[in-house]
């Protein structure tokens, strides 16, 4: 009831203006992050560690950035793929590439630098190689640590929250 | 010595703060003008509100479409809500800077055929109010009369409209202002 009363006092331009003023704190990061993908051509440029299957190159809270350019995957590049329906993205290196001759469409093979085995137990029942389309990116950047605040709110979702309201309620106050 | 038909609550402001200094007199004007019979012209915040919910709408839009399907099938999509969510940012941050610049308040008084636009700035650690008063003929009037076209300036120390404790001297200040309001409106011998 309150805000309706408010509302009315200060009228829908006012309104308007205060909505713009905080949803502009939610559009401007979906876009930056939209752009970022469009200018990397991967679906998720920047991406966090999440187990120790790559040490001692990358540890489990690193950050890293992608690139999906269109030339071929080589053997020993450390690239994110998402299996078909599996939801997460693992980040591994390229243990061994067929090409096929006519069409150019590759067949990889990638294993964790730290595991014992190489990935076909991650991949589909049945699955010996991914697809190129299966890549999201080639790493090409990463910084160590920074991706810790990322694991601890994926496992305190209402860490999350917490962020994103704090962000929005601050925005409301600012004197635009 | 017209006073403020608005029965506003009584203004305050810190005054060891130059932009709540400013802001009360801004809010002073606005009443002044308002009370002269200057009804508030929303131009400038139309155009910034209609620029940034192009941009929203393209956002949300892209949002959901990308939230179902794959990436590669709606990149090209992806490709053009970012574009045009630049683009809008963009102009609007231009029309903010270049069009709209220090301007707070303009009013159009119908019965007189004039707009009058002010705008107010202040300089970092420098209590003085800049005001710069303009008016222009609203189109289409066959006979407006001329008017001071250059505009008038206002520079005066806050210390002028504000007690110590910070309350502002509306009556003083709307002296002061209506003197330059008809140094604004005289009309041109020329």
């Amino acid at each position: 009831m309150d805000f309706i009363k408010s509302a009315k006092k200060f009228g829908v331009r006012a309104l308007l203006l205060q909505g713009l003023t905080f949803l502009s704190v939610l559009t401007s990061a979906f876009m930056i992050w939209k752009g970022l993908s469009l200018f990397t051509n991967s679906e998720s440029p920047v991406v966090v560690v999440l187990s120790g299957s790559m040490e001692p190159a990358y540890y489990r809270g690193d950050i890293l950035f992608l690139n999906n350019g269109y030339s071929p995957i080589e053997i020993g590049e450390v690239v994110v793929f998402k299996v078909k329906d599996k939801p997460i993205p693992i980040v591994h290196r390229v243990l061994k590439v067929h090409t096929e001759r006519d069409t150019g469409a590759q067949y990889l093979l990638t294993k964790g630098d730290n595991n014992p085995v190489d990935d076909r137990g991650l991949y589909n029942s049945g699955q010996l190689w991914i697809q190129r389309d299966e890549i999201i990116g080639r790493v090409k950047g990463f910084v160590p640590y920074a991706g810790m605040g990322t694991i601890w709110m994926n496992d305190y979702p209402q860490l999350k929250l917490g962020l994103l309201g704090t962000l929005c309620v601050l925005s409301l106050f600012s004197n635009d | 010595m017209v006073q403020g038909g608005v029965a506003s609550a009584k203004v305050a402001a810190n005054t060891a703060s130059v932009s709540e200094l400013k802001a009360a007199c801004d809010k002073g004007l606005k009443e002044l003008l308002t009370a002269q019979g200057y009804e508030e012209m929303h131009t400038h915040t139309d155009v910034k509100l209609v620029l940034g919910y192009i941009g929203v709408v393209f956002c949300a839009i892209d949002f959901a479409y990308s939230w179902k399907y794959p990436f590669e099938q709606t990149k090209w999509f992806s490709y053009i809500s970012v574009s045009v969510y630049a683009l809008a940012s963009a102009l609007a941050l231009v029309y903010s800077y270049v069009v709209q610049r220090d301007t707070f308040f303009v009013g159009y008084n119908k019965a007189k055929g004039h707009i009058v636009s002010a705008g107010s700035c202040t300089k970092r650690n420098e209590p003085t109010y800049r005001l710069t008063l303009t008016t222009r003929p609203i189109r289409g009037r066959q006979d407006p009369p001329v008017f001071n076209c250059k505009p008038v300036e206002v520079r005066q120390p806050f210390a002028e409209w504000f007690y110590e404790d910070g309350d502002f001297a509306t009556a003083k200040f709307n002296g002061d202002i209506e003197g330059a309001l008809e140094a604004l409106l005289a009309k041109k011998a020329e």
